[in-house]
């Protein structure tokens, strides 16, 4: 895994072929400030992306893309600065949690009510294509499976993985 | 006027201490060393009585709008406070809102007071190591005015974390005006409080985004 010194993506292509007949994006809920969203693991692309132009060595970003049902890029972020280990460590435990599920819990701080916009970045979903970012991004707080598993960005890996905004449903 | 001296160098003397096998003389050597003046620092007693005692007749309090987080509202009072006593104390820099603060602290932790699976910061306003380190040096970039007697580990006490992160942001208003020959924007401040001022990755554009939504909700 650390042969990967720049920016790593995984993908999450357990539905790749037939993605389309068991596919989903759902904005499950949405409030002022924030947003929950259930989709299948084929829509996620998660990104540990290195900063060299940042001020100190090591510093890391760590983002969730997905791929929407008009087929744009939104992108949940964990908006503090990581290192690489940290970074890592979160893409590994959640890339479990999506491997392990078939409906994926994600839920952010923000909105997503901006007009869509065609942003310079392009994110590639195995099964589906490569789809530019829309404009739209939240923050990061939790995510989960249908089996309780979850990962908080504030809280780790123990349930509820939130400090209660965001319930994570079994 | 003359400027007040904010500390006074203390040069090597002799220091009377008890008879002992390792001080058989019952005197010990001190070296040089920085003394900081009152006022010129902060330690946990005082930071405790600031906290108490500071009149909040004038201090602008953040917008009361909790940004979705279930402690969102909980640190108004330590922000407003504490962004007041240090624009009154580095009055030459432009005065950071709180409500720049209260954003920062919503994009770094989603005011969680000890935030976990970072282990390059900690706490609240996610101060690093080396800025743990930076704040408490009588040498270091934030020397005009250090905290004494705080361990990495009250860092977790957003009671002490939130006056160091305001403190560094300060710190880092200079810096960012030094990089740019002109002060800072909020939203410039921000991104030279995350390190990332000059980058150009994608999680910049998201980290500032989240930030700009964040304070134009408290700001309107």
């Amino acid at each position: 895994m650390r042969l990967f010194k720049t920016n790593f993506y995984i993908f999450i292509s357990l539905f790749t072929g037939t993605s389309c007949a068991t596919s989903s994006f759902q904005i499950k809920n949405s409030t002022e400030h924030r947003v929950e969203l259930l989709v299948t693991p084929d829509r996620l692309a998660l990104e540990c992306e290195a900063i060299p132009d940042g001020d100190w060595p090591g510093m890391y970003g760590f983002m969730i893309h997905i791929l929407d049902d008009q087929k744009t890029v939104t992108t949940v972020a964990q908006t503090n600065v990581l290192d690489e280990e940290g970074c890592y460590d979160r893409l590994n435990r959640i890339t479990k949690i999506l491997k392990r599920g078939h409906q994926i819990y994600i839920g952010g701080m923000g909105s997503l009510v901006e007009p869509r916009i065609v942003e310079k970045w392009q994110h590639h979903f195995p099964g589906w294509g490569t789809y530019s970012e829309n404009g739209r991004s939240l923050q990061f707080i939790v995510i989960s499976n249908e089996h309780g598993e979850c990962y908080g960005a504030y809280n780790g890996p123990t349930p509820p993985c939130s400090a209660g905004q965001f319930p994570i449903n079994k | 006027m003359a400027k007040l001296k904010k500390n006074v160098t203390v040069r090597t003397h002799n220091r009377r201490v008890a008879v002992s096998s390792k001080n058989p003389a019952g005197t010990t050597v001190v070296d040089q060393h920085i003394r900081h003046l009152s006022g010129t620092f902060l330690d946990p007693e005082i930071i405790q009585e600031i906290t108490e005692s500071y009149p909040l007749k004038g201090v602008t309090i953040p917008t009361a709008d909790d940004l979705g987080c279930p402690d969102g509202n909980k640190y108004d009072k330590q922000i407003a406070i504490w962004a007041d006593y240090f624009a009154k104390k580095f009055k030459e820099q432009p005065a950071i809102h709180s409500n720049i603060i209260k954003a920062l602290i919503g994009s770094e932790s989603s005011f969680e007071a000890d935030p976990s699976g970072n282990k390059v910061a900690s706490g609240i306003a996610q101060i690093t190591k080396p800025t743990f380190k930076a704040l408490l040096a009588a040498d270091g970039e934030a020397k005009e005015f250090i905290f004494r007697k705080v361990r990495q580990k009250d860092l977790k006490n957003p009671d002490i974390a939130i006056p160091m992160g305001i403190r560094w942001l300060y710190v880092k208003q200079k810096l960012a005006k030094h990089k740019l020959g002109r002060w800072p924007s909020p939203e410039e401040l921000i991104l030279e409080y995350k390190g990332m001022l000059k980058s150009q990755t994608k999680f910049k554009d998201k980290a500032l985004k989240n930030f700009r939504k964040k304070y134009a909700t408290l700001q309107n």
